[in-house]
């Protein structure tokens, strides 16, 4: 390893004694040779294969890096070529795919959209529904009829008139005497006292109605009307607008025996 | 012992430095060491047989690489790169089980 060894004048020597190694080594065994020539000594030919070990080392653990480096890199242009389309064409398939489950997606929202709005119609439907049966109290502004009969001289067409009165102008909750006035009400006159769904009425008659008061106080106080009719026949009739009628007496409507829904396509 | 500090030297130098290949160079390199390798071994039993030269493993091994390179490249120049390189591979390997086949039988005589 010095380099006092490196002389030019050892060189020619070296020459010569190439030729003669392989015959001087030839006899011994192979495994002498082998530890003769792990031996270090620094000549001209154990200098040449020691750099041509050295490129060979150099390279493979280059190789060996650039192949764990990326699989790409050392591929060939078809390899290349074969991969790329291989890529392009999952790359299609899964685009694919994924309109598909978009388009899915959007059905299912707009699906999940309109069932809520019809569930939303429904409710309301319902609850417009219950007001007009009279099975839910209700509240707001309307008027209050008071019709005092102490002679006697009303009879049940009167009050009806009062109440159809009421319903032209657009009331849409009626309650007279704490009962609650539906499509099935009823009134009969039945000696001497008027009967509304198999319930006697007493005077004083006490009518409230939910709605647009002012139509409502309007269309009964109209002259020739309902309340002057009835003043006309001895009666006194009284009727004020308040801003928050509660009506808490319910309708219980009998299930129908005969009318069934018909199905809905 | 001054070759095997070589290769060792060559390992470390390449594992501290970390060059990249460069691209045109990157379809021979394999098929250039796996050359190298088979002279290697075969320079190994040259020595154990008693017959080894320097000259002879210089040539061998430069030949070697550089036939194995011209090879892939006349390969990848016809069309069938991937091909020739296998043969070249297959034909190493053969080489290099030989060689090590006659070491072993030199060193362990079996």
């Amino acid at each position: 390893m010095t380099p006092g060894r490196h002389e030019d004048g050892r060189g020619t020597e070296l020459q010569k004694d190439r030729g003669a190694q392989p015959q001087k080594g030839r006899g011994t065994e192979p495994r002498t040779r082998l530890f003769r020539a792990l031996r270090p000594r620094l000549n001209r030919k154990q200098i040449v294969v020691a750099i041509l070990c050295f490129g060979l080392g150099f390279a493979l653990v280059v190789q060996v890096q650039q192949n764990q480096g990326d699989s790409l890199g050392s591929l060939r242009q078809s390899e290349l070529v074969r991969l790329l389309d291989e890529v392009t064409s999952q790359s299609a398939e899964l685009a694919r795919t994924e309109r598909e489950l978009r388009a899915t997606r959007d059905e299912l929202l707009s699906g999940s959209d309109s069932a809520r709005t019809a569930y939303e119609a429904m409710e309301d439907q319902v609850t417009r529904q219950a007001i007009l049966a009279g099975t839910v109290p209700v509240t707001g502004p309307g008027i209050h009829v008071r019709i005092i009969d102490n002679g006697n001289v009303l009879d049940a067409l009167v009050i009806l008139e009062v109440v159809q009165e009421l319903r032209n102008a657009g009331a849409e909750a009626i309650e007279v005497n704490d009962q609650r006035i539906a499509t099935s009400s009823w009134f009969i006159d039945s000696s001497g006292s008027i009967v509304l769904d198999g319930t006697e009425l007493e005077s004083p008659y006490q009518i409230l109605a939910i709605g647009d008061s002012s139509t409502i106080s309007a269309a009964l106080e109209m002259p020739g009307g309902v309340l002057t009719g009835i003043r006309g026949r001895g009666a006194s009739a009284v009727l004020e607008s308040l801003d928050e009628i509660e009506i808490d007496s319910l309708n219980r409507p009998e299930k129908s025996r005969f009318a069934t829904p018909q199905p809905t396509s | 012992m001054i070759a095997a500090l070589g290769l060792i030297l060559g390992v470390i130098v390449g594992i501290v430095m970390q060059p990249s290949v460069p691209s045109e160079l990157q379809p021979y390199l394999p098929i250039a060491v796996v050359a190298a390798l088979d002279a290697l071994f075969g320079g190994v039993r040259a020595l154990l047989a008693g017959t080894f030269d320097d000259r002879v493993f210089t040539v061998s091994f430069l030949s070697n690489v550089v036939l194995a390179a011209f090879l892939v490249f006349l390969g990848d120049q016809l069309g069938v790169g991937s091909q020739l390189s296998t043969a070249v591979v297959v034909v190493l390997g053969i080489r290099i089980f030989s060689n090590a086949a006659a070491i072993r039988r030199y060193v362990f005589k079996a």
